[in-house]
């Protein structure tokens, strides 16, 4: 059996992991360098996938099939789970943004002092279990790269957190799990209310797979199944596929997070180091888009469709309500955490409008919101490291002291309140615009998302006013430590900025590799 | 045939367990020959020599005898030998051997008779796994129970005695209900075999009646496998008892309940739903809710072990089908897990001497290995990929949906839904074994231990379980086996 690209780039993190386990603790100050060759070649080998990808063919690319495990259950069913990994332009701008995000978490590992080589090891399992959440083709394979990214962020955040860190990374763990839980039974459900004829005949049993590209087609599903649509099932009281959409709601709502689900957010934020917020931030939410457009959407387009008022309010709210609790925040990591939340609310809008635009904006939102998160984090992460302090109000006119540093955050905070010219702005604005241009969608959300826009301005603006200019007013400890960026830092961040200025600029350079998918998925 | 010849058969069919009764005989015999200093580890190497025999034989001697037929009577139909059994004698076989290495490689020392009670409880076990007749199962039920009793007092303190008398209390009453049942079950039906029951028997009796008189006799497997208003014995006798007889004794009686309650329920003559379900739902509640409040490892495990029963139980909802395919998945990846996990808890016990999750604290920065074998039995026991927990739930549930029961099926969504929903309970206070060990800082400096042989064996444990669940297909096919002849 050859292995395809893709499965090399799932392998890998797994072996440079496994070598930094059994490297002894003296060559610790081996362990980033080891990680970062592991993105080398990962970079290596995108490149590989980049070269070889078509950017008009519409399905899935570079595909690796195989059998994996069959389990019977009982006299009349199997289980036939397969391993089958494979790129399309969603896949593809998901695996950009998972290896810049991850270069940089790498990049800014290096003030972890303890216990090093679980860290690290811990990081590049997270990175493999990434990889594979988004270039699996398989449910089964999706769901358990979904939750084996549970653990390890849960020891990341709970061994290398701040004070809190135990309380955090639990709370993190349970409504992670309670999503994952549910979006188990739909991938139950789904699975068997469809049947692999060609199979089925082979083994003279119902065979049920967890094929995304037999799952996604409504001429597989079983006349008999749950989720047929010609006999439609009524079950608590609401038809089967609708409880099925909503229990995905639910879980991918979790991890995105929409708003009555999306307290574990800040506290892990808060808690988490540097690195693993950027991680947090800049991939892990990103699942959960990933899931609505590939799976809630693939799956369940008629009731997408028939919810869809539901769907955007529930963007909505998180846009409006997380942008006032931004405002309202003392500790700058916390506030960016919740702005977090409200970028991620333009994406359901996004995803809401059910059309080219929408979607386009939708994933060009997640991929500039990975950027600049990521960014803004590492900002946060140079102020803390130096004082260990976030307190907005203890840092008053400090581009005195750190000129370069305000010049960075001055991009960062600029490009995520959505200034034109900016990546955020792209997003935003094909998000809301697919809002507008929707025929389902009533245009209010829209309309009330443009004035999310002017909250994180405020809140934005008012905190880089209070944090930069004026008077210089830092505790004198604060003084000595506060210095200006050093070289990686520099280096971090200005590729960091000349990225969400390349793609504000330039955003074709990523709608040209979702078009074809894009399509294809919304037909 | 006459009755002579067709004993002489039937002994000779069952020649695996007849080696066993002769291994008890000839260590009674052998007691009186050696001196008593040399008692004890004698009559640990012989126990082990003839549970291995044991295996060996059993596994060799029923393939052949079952590769021409799928079931054979003996004795007049009042043991029963197929493929069901064979696999729950071996997996029985199995646990007394590793608990037999558990007590070596943790240097117990237990005293002579000790021995002897385990291999007689093996012995009760392994014939209860091969009938259906009401009067072998309660023989044989209460020489487990015996035997049982005996090694949960073996540690000899205050508390031992009142977990093993509750126990006992416990065993009896059920016992007693189950006969009850038994007699009235007889007085309607003419037959004390129950293979011989079918809906026709009770074609002319209240249903209502019917359903009653088989939950009684149900309680006794419902006491083997600690569902729910059967449970209260076993906190106590958890945290009471020595470790290695808990490894076997939360594994083998477990196991052969759900036998019995397969047998039972593949007749299909009474409606066990509502039973069923009402325990499988009490069960998961009461132990996992009670787990999130326990600071003591051994009782945690015993509350989560309520919850794994109810677990199992679901397999069983399917019974109309005589399909227990999941159960026994389950069953089967929980021999694993579990001794797994006692072997764990000991392993932190001998280190730390205590069984207080809270003084766990840090140890996992000291051992880092101990700490991953803690994370990956902890991940099996929730359900998590990539372990075998999490094929097994996967299949239990999978059947469930599969199954087109007559049921609702919007019950069997919110039922499937609530079941899950439990393994998201579960986690918080399975993981809090790994939690105390690793994200508390220690006290003192992180010195690194050795890895012994004891963490050797148990990083065994944990490669086969996340082994097991890449390659599922290998528990799948041995199950199929034995179910699909």
């Amino acid at each position: 059996m050859s292995l395809s690209i893709l499965t090399i780039m799932i392998i890998l993190p797994l072996v440079g992991g496994l070598i930094i386990l059994l490297l002894p603790k003296s060559y610790k100050e081996f362990y980033p360098w080891i990680s970062m060759g592991i993105l080398v070649l990962l970079w290596y080998n995108f490149l590989q996938v980049y070269r070889g990808f078509d950017t008009q063919t519409a399905g899935y690319q570079l595909v690796q099939h195989s059998e994996w495990i069959r389990l019977s259950l009982g006299k009349t069913s199997l289980f036939s789970i397969q391993f089958i990994v494979g790129i399309d332009g969603l896949s593809f701008v998901m695996m950009l943004l998972t290896l810049i995000v991850f270069s940089v978490a790498t990049l800014s590992s290096h003030k972890i002092d303890k216990k090093e080589k679980a860290y690290f090891s811990l990081l590049l399992l997270m990175l493999a279990a990434v990889i594979g959440c988004f270039v699996a083709v398989d449910f089964f394979l999706f769901f358990v790269c979904f939750e084996f990214m549970l653990l390890p962020m849960y020891f990341l955040i709970g061994i290398w957190g701040g004070p809190n860190r135990s309380y955090a990374s639990m709370k993190f763990l349970i409504y992670t799990l309670v999503g994952s839980v549910l979006i188990l039974v739909v991938m139950l459900v789904t699975a068997m209310s469809y049947s692999d004829e060609f199979f089925s005949n082979e083994f003279k049993k119902m065979v049920f797979s967890f094929d995304f590209r037999l799952l996604d087609d409504f001429s597989n599903l079983r006349k008999d199944g749950l989720l047929s649509i010609k006999n439609p099932n009524v079950v608590l009281g609401l038809p089967a596929r609708a409880l099925m959409f909503f229990f995905l709601l639910l879980g991918f709502g979790i991890k995105l997070p929409i708003v009555p689900f999306h307290t574990w957010l800040p506290d892990a934020h808060v808690e988490a180091p540097t690195p693993i917020s950027v991680v947090l931030a800049g991939v892990l939410l990103k699942i959960g888009g990933y899931g609505f457009i590939r799976i809630v959407y693939g799956f369940f387009p008629d009731m997408c469709a028939k919810y869809v008022h539901l769907l955007g309010l529930v963007g909505l709210i998180a846009i409006i309500y997380a942008g006032f609790n931004a405002l309202a925040q003392q500790d700058l990591k916390k506030l960016i955490a919740y702005s977090s939340v409200s970028h991620m609310g333009f994406v359901l809008i996004g995803f809401a409008a059910l059309n080219a635009e929408g979607f386009n904006g939708a994933v060009f939102q997640m991929f500039s919101h990975g950027l600049l998160s990521t960014m803004l984090f590492v900002l946060v992460g140079v102020l803390y490291d130096r004082t260990k302090n976030r307190e907005i109000k203890n840092y008053k006119g400090i581009v005195q002291l750190m000129p370069i540093f305000s010049v960075f955050a001055g991009v960062g905070f600029f490009a995520s309140m959505g200034l034109p010219g900016f990546s955020g702005f792209i997003g935003e604005f094909f998000t809301l615009f697919g809002g507008f241009q929707s025929g389902n969608l009533p245009k209010y959300i829209p309309v009330l998302g443009v004035f999310g826009i002017l909250i994180s301005a405020v809140y934005f603006l008012w905190t880089y006013q209070k944090m930069f200019f004026g008077t210089l007013q830092v505790s004198t400890n604060f003084e000595s430590k506060l210095k200006d960026l050093n070289l990686l830092e520099i280096v971090i961040l200005s590729s960091l900025s000349i990225l969400a200025i390349f793609y504000g600029l330039f955003p074709n350079y990523l709608f040209k590799f979702l078009d074809t998918t894009i399509n294809y998925i919304l037909k | 045939m006459t009755a002579l010849q067709h004993i002489i058969t039937s002994t000779l069919g069952i020649l695996p367990e007849l080696l066993l009764a002769l291994g008890l005989v000839f260590m009674m015999v052998s007691m009186l020959r050696i001196s008593s200093e040399k008692l004890s580890s004698y009559f640990y190497k012989s126990s082990l020599a003839i549970l291995v025999i044991y295996f060996i034989v059993c596994t060799l001697f029923y393939n052949q005898k079952l590769s021409l037929l799928s079931e054979i009577r003996l004795f007049d139909g009042l043991l029963i030998i197929d493929k069901q059994s064979l696999f729950f004698k071996q997996m029985i076989a199995v646990a007394g051997i590793l608990m037999l290495v558990h007590i070596r490689v943790f240097n117990y020392y237990f005293e002579q008779e000790i021995y002897f009670i385990f291999l007689n409880i093996v012995f009760g076990l392994v014939i209860a796994c091969m009938s259906t007749h009401f009067i072998v199962l309660v023989i044989s039920l209460e020489m487990v129970s015996m035997g049982t009793y005996v090694l949960v007092m073996n540690a000899g303190k205050k508390v031992n005695f009142e977990a093993a008398l509750r126990y006992f209390i416990f065993g009896c009453v059920t016992t007693g209900i189950m006969l009850y049942g038994v007699s009235l079950l007889y007085g309607l039906s003419h037959s004390l075999d129950f293979s011989t029951f079918s809906k026709e028997v009770f074609k002319a009796q209240n249903p209502v009646a019917v359903q009653v008189l088989c939950s009684m006799v149900l309680g006794i497997v419902f006491f083997k496998t600690a569902a729910f208003p059967f449970h209260a014995w076993l906190p106590d006798v958890y945290e009471t008892t020595e470790t290695p007889f808990l490894s076997f004794l939360s594994f083998a009686p477990k196991a052969v309940g759900f036998l019995i309650l397969g047998r039972f329920l593949q007749y299909d003559f009474f409606d066990a739903l509502p039973l069923l379900v009402f325990i499988i739902i009490a069960s998961l509640l009461v132990g996992n809710l009670a787990a999130l409040w326990q600071n003591h490892s051994k009782r945690l495990l015993g509350f989560s072990g309520i919850a794994q029963t109810g677990f199992v139980l679901i397999g069983f909802l399917t019974f109309a089908k005589g399909d227990f395919y999941g159960s026994y998945f389950y069953i089967l990846s929980y021999l694993l897990i579990t001794m797994a996990s006692f072997w764990l808890i000991d392993v932190l016990f001998h280190s730390l001497k205590t069984y207080d999750i809270r003084k766990y604290l840090g140890y996992g920065h000291k051992n880092i290995v101990l700490a991953i074998n803690a994370v990956i039995v902890m991940m099996a026991l929730v359900g998590l990929p990539p372990t075998v927990g999490f094929s097994a739930k996967l299949v239990v549930f999978g059947e469930l949906l599969a199954s087109n029961l007559g049921l609702n099926q919007g019950f069997i969504i919110a039922f499937v839904s609530f079941g899950l929903l439990n393994m998201a309970i579960s986690i918080y206070y399975y993981l809090r074994i790994p939690f105390f060990m690793l994200l508390k800082n220690p006290k003192g400096p992180a010195i690194q231990q050795f890895i012994d042989f004891k963490i050797v064996i148990l990083t065994y444990l944990s490669i086969c379980m996340v082994f097991m669940f890449f390659f599922a297909d290998i528990i799948g096919n041995l199950i199929d086996n034995v179910i699909h002849q």
